[in-house]
């Protein structure tokens, strides 16, 4: 084999193993994609509890995705029927949600992660959802939501999320 | 190359290019999933001409775009561009007529006489009970459904 060859050898093994390493080393939109990704299988894999300590134990599973100040479950399970249609924040959403769903299947599509400076970002998605109610009706719809991140000790946590809203 | 082969190449090319003008500028696939016991998935296809060629009208059905290219839902027009739509309480009124069988969305729009303009239209949902989702741009119509 020629000086030449193993210099070709080399270099293209070399790039192989950079895009080997670029790939899998985790960047910031991986980590969010990540998190949203287990808040989906979170929800939707098994029936939604129907017990207040299951629930409670599952809204806190969910609370390790958010920053401290979106702790705000305690309200809701003080009433007996929550509205779910006024909460835009993800937990309380999906607290209340446990109420009324006892199953759900859930594909996140049109997903956009944008990683701004100073540890922040934002994530756009549809949630296309099939959502299995209690009183054994099906209710299924498509909702575009908006994330906003914070990174906190090297974990990107939810500050924000709000509906949005193509119509006027 | 041979002749023979030549020819069917071409042939295919022209097909693939047909397939692709047709599938992007004229008749946009759509799923239609419906529940029920006749329900299912069915392959359903949005005339992308339509309100290019012609102006929307009353109940047409339409399939709109959410965020990218990959979400879309369809969704019933029930005003059109000039007339006057009203949410009065619980109530939504079309040129002063209440709509039956309407349950407001979530989002609690409220419409107080707002007149649409020449690129908008009212629209429901498919559901049973249509739910009011608000007004919408036509730019952001990809066409009727068939």
């Amino acid at each position: 084999m020629s000086r030449k060859s193993i210099l070709i050898l080399a270099a293209s093994l070399g790039v192989l193993l950079a895009g080997i390493v670029h790939y899998f080393k985790p960047n910031d939109r991986k980590m969010i994609q990540n998190n949203i990704m287990n808040i989906v299988q979170l929800v939707q894999t098994t029936p939604l509890p129907d017990k207040l300590i299951a629930q409670t134990k599952l809204a806190k599973k969910l609370l390790q995705f958010t920053v401290e100040d979106l702790l705000i479950f305690d309200d809701l399970r003080s009433e007996s029927e929550p509205l779910i249609s006024e909460q835009d924040q993800l937990i309380s959403y999906l607290y209340a949600a446990q109420r009324i769903v006892e199953n759900a299947e859930i594909q996140v599509k049109d997903l956009s992660i944008e990683v701004h400076e100073l540890g922040q970002a934002t994530s756009e998605f549809v949630i296309d959802y099939t959502a299995h109610l209690r009183i054994n009706s099906v209710a299924d719809g498509v909702v575009p939501v908006s994330i906003k991140w914070t990174k906190l000790d090297g974990e990107w946590k939810i500050r924000s999320i709000r509906r949005l809203d193509i119509f006027e | 190359m041979n002749r023979f082969s030549r020819k069917y190449l071409v042939r295919l090319a022209a097909i693939a290019i047909f397939g692709i003008l047709i599938f992007n500028f004229v008749l946009h696939p759509f799923v239609v999933q419906t529940e029920g016991p006749s329900g299912g998935i069915r392959l359903r296809f949005a005339n992308m001409l339509a309100y290019r060629l012609g102006e929307p009208s009353v109940g047409d059905v339409v399939v709109l775009k959410i965020l990218g290219k990959e979400s879309m839902m369809a969704a019933q027009i029930i005003g059109t561009p000039g007339q006057k739509i009203d949410i009065i309480g619980k109530d939504l009124f079309v040129d002063g007529d209440l709509y039956p069988l309407l349950r407001l969305d979530v989002r609690e729009k409220r419409y107080d006489g707002r007149v649409l303009k020449d690129n908008e239209v009212m629209l429901i949902s498919l559901t049973e009970p249509p739910t009011a989702l608000g007004i919408l741009n036509m730019s952001k119509i990809i066409g009727k459904l068939l």
